[in-house]
């Protein structure tokens, strides 16, 4: 979709309060600026740096190394780690679509007794996260044998994530007009294919993002993760950075600073490519 | 649709088909589905029997002994295992419950299909055509289930268990199977709403998780708005790359930035503290005492959180309607005038629910409170919690550290209850439930 241009007043010719607040408006931004960036500056100059220690005694490190990626691949288990955070975000990327879609098909396109009543219990139980519920799931994975298990984090994460994606897509859905699918059925469409020949080549831009926001579920979890999973090979890359290096006793901070870029790193290309579709994604549901 | 139908026909339909039809949905109420067959719907009929068959026989088989055992949570230490008997109560209550909404909705739609069948312009149907049409009626249910079935089991039947704990004394001392739970009704409440050491650190730790949800919605939102706005200025240059970095902490995996900046706080070795000691300032304890330790957090929380409201902002003010100022400039509105009666006006009215909902998930961020500080420094005032817990992280210790799941399960019950209460409120005054598109 096209973006429309900002609108902006004529302009006048430039006074002297003018190039004041441009000042002021300049000095802002670049100060936010460094302040954002510091973390990201701080954590590149430790990963090459030769010291495993917090203390940096100069901006630049005098003794450049790659010391710190080696011993991250070497010592650690960070592509396994790596492998088990991508396996459970795909599945709960999976997951997820497949309950929503037709959840949220449903409460956009059909109209049914009880509707306003199922999407008034959706906001609520939105605003329950599973933290409130630990020892429950603790429970119930214990009785299902699905402890250490990458299912059942991924049930957690697809279903705890329904009733918000649910409102998301409905929010997206609700830009088709119902008009289409009528005269569709006028025709005799099924209901059958309209889902399947006109809602879904629509909402493909919704369910990428979806996927996407699944996928990077596990990346940004830790709690959950570390209540249900125990058996080190499962680790994902929250629990492995975490606990095998981050909370050690002598903490290597230059090889937490590579795991922790090299974690990030495709969650930011892919959200800093994405970033416009996403917001045109995002305020299509909120609308 | 169906509702009119009937409605309409109800001023038609004289008072015998109504009594008639009342009769069959009495039988049905007897015995779920009955009246179809005086309807001569055998195969609805069938099938309903059939259903309610099979429901007598779940609750002989299974129903029954799992409900008890939710009443008693098991009398033999060892043998009987009282939270797997609260589960399986509660499932069979769901399971139960959900039958009797399927036993009403068929009384009701007997009722229909009976007016239906003697109204005048009724024309029977083949059972190939009449199941086509229920069908379609019906069609809602099909896609609605995978969805609801989920949320049943995994949000509703785990938010049933939490608030059944928190009648219970379940805690280190009493560990299933070893040990029989017993209800032990409002106690964990009145625990920690009104006596005791566990009340005064309840309210201490409330008043601060207050402070902390409106600080960390607040000030995010309001510095992402700010940067929204000035980045609307013609005349900056380099608009593209300050967004570029603006974006960044929204990119960044949550936990990675915490972890960092945790170690940036450190007191003897932080970067921010070697920073600030170029300019003179003294080593601050950032993350051991108890101020500076709040200010941290509440730092961490807009550098965390600015960008997703500035990035949504930025969207907003891209997105009113160009014609709405031109017509402003035509009236001959002030620039300052534009801002205050138009721009700021709709970009309020555009984020406050999602404002709203942000707030209520600060209630809820574990992540920041428990990765930074971990809750600390320890006060000991409290009762196993530090002077930056918040009640999401207090009740992950009591849970994990103390073993106390009872006392747990209360605060997430009472925080439940405050974040939904203070939502709804809230949400009702915006445009979410006010406009006919949200909640259509």
């Amino acid at each position: 979709m096209k973006q429309p241009e900002v609108f902006h007043l004529p302009k006048r010719k430039l006074t002297v309060a003018d190039v004041l607040s441009l000042i002021v408006t300049y000095a802002f931004l670049i100060f936010v600026a460094l302040i954002v960036l510091l973390p990201v500056i701080y954590i590149v100059m430790m990963a090459f740096n030769a010291e495993k220690s917090l203390y940096i005694d100069t901006i630049f490190p005098t003794k450049f190394s790659l010391g710190a990626f080696e011993r991250l691949f070497t010592q650690t288990n960070f592509l396994l780690w790596y492998l088990n955070t991508m396996i459970v975000g795909a599945l709960t990327a999976a997951g997820e679509i497949l309950l929503v879609l037709p959840t949220s098909y449903a409460l956009s396109h059909m109209r049914f007794k009880g509707r306003k009543q199922y999407l008034m219990a959706f906001l609520v139980l939105q605003m329950f996260p599973g933290t409130m519920a630990m020892v429950a799931y603790y429970v119930l994975l214990n009785m299902l044998g699905l402890l250490d298990t990458y299912f059942g984090l991924v049930v957690i994460f697809s279903c705890t994530a329904i009733p918000g994606s649910t409102y998301m897509m409905k929010g997206y859905l609700d830009t088709i007009p119902r008009s289409v699918e009528e005269a569709a059925m006028l025709d005799g469409a099924s209901r059958w294919q309209c889902v399947t020949r006109i809602i879904l080549p629509l909402a493909k831009p919704m369910i990428g993002l979806l996927a996407l926001f699944g996928f990077s579920a596990p990346f940004g979890e830790y709690m959950m993760s570390k209540i249900l999973i125990t058996n080190p090979n499962r680790f994902t890359l929250a629990l492995g950075i975490y606990q095998g290096i981050f909370s050690q006793a002598t903490t290597d901070y230059a090889m937490f600073a590579a795991a922790a870029i090299l974690s990030s790193l495709p969650m930011v290309v892919v959200y800093m490519s994405l970033q416009r579709v996403i917001m045109e994604g995002l305020s299509g549901a909120t609308k | 649709m169906s509702d009119q139908s009937v409605k309409e026909t109800n001023q038609t339909v004289p008072a015998s088909h109504r009594r008639a039809a009342r009769g069959e949905a009495a039988l049905s109420l007897l015995l779920c589905g009955a009246g179809y067959f005086l309807q001569r719907s055998y195969l609805a009929g069938v099938l309903s029997v059939l259903a309610e068959a099979l429901a007598i026989l779940l609750f002989r088989v299974w129903g029954l002994d799992a409900i008890r055992g939710l009443i008693t949570l098991g009398e033999t230490e060892m043998r009987d295992h009282s939270l797997i008997m609260m589960v399986y109560g509660i499932l069979a209550i769901i399971v139960f419950a959900g039958f009797l909404i399927f036993w009403i909705g068929t009384v009701a739609s007997t009722y229909r299909n009976g007016l239906k069948i003697r109204s005048a312009s009724y024309t029977p149907i083949r059972l190939k055509e009449r199941t086509g049409e229920w069908l379609h009626e019906h069609a809602h249910v099909l896609f609605l289930a995978p969805g609801v079935v989920a949320i049943a089991a995994v949000i509703l039947l785990p938010l049933v268990f939490s608030i059944c704990l928190s009648f219970t004394d379940y805690d280190a001392a009493h560990q299933p199977p070893a040990h029989i739970l017993n209800w032990v009704g409002l106690k964990n409440y009145q625990d920690l709403l009104v006596l005791g050491q566990y009340a005064k650190t309840y309210f201490g730790i409330l008043g601060w998780t207050a402070v902390w949800a409106v600080c960390s919605s607040v000030l995010p939102y309001a510095l992402g708005i700010t940067i929204a706005i000035l980045l609307n200025n013609p005349r900056l240059h380099g608009r593209k790359v300050f967004k570029f970095i603006y974006i960044l902490p929204w990119a960044i995996p949550g936990y990675i930035t915490l972890l960092v900046l945790q170690s940036m706080f450190d007191t003897g070795y932080g970067f921010i503290n070697q920073i600030l000691g170029l300019f003179g300032v003294d080593n601050i304890r950032w993350l051991t005492s108890v101020t500076p330790a709040r200010i941290a957090l509440i730092i961490v929380s807009i550098w965390t959180g600015f960008s997703y409201p500035m990035m949504l902002s930025e969207n907003i003010i891209r997105n009113i309607s160009k014609d709405v100022y031109e017509a402003a400039v035509l009236d001959g509105a002030s620039s300052i005038q534009i801002f205050f009666r138009i721009t700021l006006p709709l970009l309020m009215h555009s984020i406050s629910p999602i404002f709203i909902m942000s707030v209520a998930g600060a209630f809820n961020n574990f992540n920041t409170i428990y990765l930074i500080t971990g809750g600390g420094p320890l006060n000991l005032d409290y009762q196993s919690a530090g002077s930056t817990d918040i009640l999401i992280t207090w009740l992950f210790k009591l849970t994990i550290t103390n073993n106390k799941y009872n006392y747990g399960a209360a605060i997430s019950t009472v925080l439940f209850i405050l974040i939904a209460t203070f939502s709804i409120i809230n949400l009702r005054k915006t445009r979410a439930f006010s406009e006919e598109d949200m909640l259509a």
